[in-house]
């Protein structure tokens, strides 16, 4: 009865905005994205204020239910020529003119498809994406999309993706969080077949891209049923990467995201409907990690060793987007973007000032060289002599982050994004503090000449377990 | 290796689940050996000295006045914002009167709380009023 209501409602949404036109308000993007603590790619971009598709786990769904500033359902679209101006230097507000020195003159990696997705059924219609991206193609600006969407598959886009495939300067994920097509028609409703989305990816690795599966949001009771088959295929379909991350329960729900959870529940083979889901999620998360319940490592491990191992033994990067297995990442990225590529070197320049990178170093510095090392906020983020990352100390970007609201006025224009990741670090309460956000992965030791705490990377069990059983961690 | 020992205890949980996963029949079966298994463990607490400022807050102080005519007087010089809690942040006035404290152009005495303004004529309006 639930099932057929979420699918009814998800087709009727993905039926009524087929075709669908954009209002002549504009949407305002990128945007720096919270997660910059242990983010490689924060400029994150859509093109769209909202998706077409109707994905019953989506977390901006989640995000966007619970908005109280979202009032009305109206689509709008980004400013594409404003936005191109920008990005080639023509910038003319006082944001455009600051996202222009901080990212677009450096070519910094631009993350389209954050909040929705950039091929789904409103860009069919509108098509604003395809000037965005036909621009980037000739300014070489190095993108990395995240899809489900089938506009990819109209023959203007795969020939645009076609003439700067020698060029290099985009590369794929492709979300797809299980290989059994029935699952997945009832968990995604509106989006190609997995079948179709790992075609998406064959046909772009042809072309010499490099493309990630992105098997996110990997949720137990769902993702785990066809795991080999799903990774044998992205296999086949030649991705360069894998990345993943587990589904995690907010403590808020709002009426819709009940209903979701109700009909996850029983997908996932837990009793008791959405409490039930709640419940377990209580229980097995750390609470030190607050009211976004993610499951604690020991629930994670058998699923993130299987795509750890296959990943070693197919040469692709691993990527781990979860807090638990963190510094597992081959690279500083954990969307599984490379640290380095020889076939366009602009898909190296994402930023190194994040925990990730300073985890997947410790985790190094420790299976090489036997060193526990310390973590230091100016070691992660760079000092006030290293300001390479830019973005970390303006005043002006810092307020697309969470923690500015409910802040006064006074507060909320000094602060950088450099002063809220120090809070967090230093806040031993804060759930995105590195000691609770990474649960006990770096543990506190003391404090550092310049007044932060100071972290130490700490060895768990699993590591020695592990290599015992004869995995290698000492892969860069 | 004081870490290490007390994570020990998890990897015998973990191939203990292991164990028992292949035997599952159900999805149910798998979601109830995880909740009876694989409960995370606390982590110890942090007992070394905390820091205490950061950089906002070094730039931050809260202001106590005597009466609600000082803060009045206060509001009308100063834009106070109302929003979640009172702040302001345009101090230009209040620095600029500090300034000339400084530089000894206004005298405040603290024992009384006196203020005036330093008056300092040239030698031809000193010689003016002589004359």
């Amino acid at each position: 009865m639930l099932e057929k209501q979420l699918i009814k409602d998800g087709q009727k949404w993905v039926n009524e905005n087929r075709g669908l036109k954009c209002s002549n308000e504009h949407y305002s993007s990128p945007r720096i994205s919270s997660e910059i603590g242990d983010c490689s790619m924060p400029l994150t971009f859509d093109h769209y204020n909202w998706c077409s598709l109707q994905c019953q786990y989506c977390f901006a769904y989640f995000f966007k239910s619970n908005n109280p500033a979202i009032t009305k359902l109206t689509l709008k679209a980004v400013d594409e020529k404003a936005l191109i101006n920008t990005i080639s230097g023509k910038a003319k507000s006082k944001r455009e003119k600051e996202m222009y020195e901080v990212f677009y003159k450096k070519k910094f990696l631009l993350h389209w498809g954050g909040l929705a997705d950039p091929f789904c059924n409103f860009e069919k219609a509108n098509r604003v994406g395809y000037t965005l991206m036909s621009a980037l193609g000739e300014m070489n600006y190095p993108t990395l999309f995240s899809f489900k969407g089938a506009t990819i598959f109209e023959e203007d886009y795969l020939a645009l993706f076609q003439k700067y495939s020698a060029q290099k300067n985009f590369a794929f994920q492709a979300s797809i969080i299980t290989a059994d097509e029935k699952l997945a028609k009832k968990a995604e409703i509106g989006v190609p077949s997995p079948t179709r989305r790992l075609e998406a990816l064959k046909t772009l690795s042809d072309m010499g891209y490099w493309t990630i599966l992105r098997l996110r949001p990997f949720i137990i009771g769902v993702s785990d049923s066809h795991l080999d088959e799903l990774l044998g295929r992205a296999l086949e379909a030649g991705i360069k990467g894998v990345s993943m991350e587990f589904f995690a329960m907010d403590a808020r729900v709002s009426e819709g995201m009940r209903l979701r959870y109700e009909w996850l529940a029983g997908i996932i083979g837990v009793q008791g409907g959405a409490d039930g889901l709640m419940d377990y999620f209580k229980k097995l998360s750390p609470s030190e990690r607050g009211g976004y319940r993610r499951l604690n490592r020991l629930v994670k491990e058998v699923y993130v060793r299987k795509v750890y191992e296959f990943c070693l033994k197919n040469d692709l990067v691993f990527g781990c987007s979860d807090p638990d297995f963190k510094e597992l990442n081959m690279s500083g990225s954990c969307c599984a973007m490379p640290d380095n590529h020889p076939g366009n070197r602009l898909l190296e320049n994402w930023s190194r000032h994040q925990l990730t990178y300073a985890l997947k170093e410790a985790r190094l510095n420790y299976h090489r060289n036997g060193v526990k090392q310390k973590v230091t906020f100016a070691g992660v983020y760079g000092g006030p002599e290293v300001l390479a990352a830019g973005y970390l100390d303006s005043k002006g970007l810092s307020q697309d982050h969470v923690a500015v609201v409910g802040q006064c006025n006074a507060v909320r224009q000094n602060l950088t994004h450099r002063i809220i990741l120090q809070r967090q670090w230093n806040n031993l309460r804060s759930p995105a503090n590195p000691r609770n956000y990474l649960h006990g992965k770096l543990m506190p030791t003391g404090i550092d000449s310049e007044g932060n705490l100071e972290y130490i990377y700490s060895p768990m069990e699993y590591e020695r377990r592990w290599i015992k059983e004869g995995v290698d961690l000492s892969i860069r | 290796m004081g870490f290490e020992q007390f994570f020990n205890i998890s990897g015998d949980k973990v191939k203990k689940y292991e164990s028992l996963l292949k035997t599952a029949k159900t999805e149910n079966e798998k979601r109830e050996f995880e909740s009876a298994l694989l409960v995370p463990v606390a982590l110890p607490d942090f007992g070394g000295q905390r820091p205490t400022a950061d950089a906002i807050e070094d730039l931050t102080a809260r202001l106590v006045f005597a009466n609600e005519e000082e803060a009045a007087l206060f509001n009308r010089h100063f834009k106070v914002s109302q929003y979640v809690e009172r702040s302001c942040h345009d101090l230009k006035l209040l620095i600029g009167l500090l300034q000339l404290v400084e530089e000894g152009k206004i005298n405040y005495d603290a024992r009384t709380g006196a203020v005036h303004i330093v008056v300092r004529e040239t030698t031809y309006q000193r010689r003016s009023k002589v004359g």
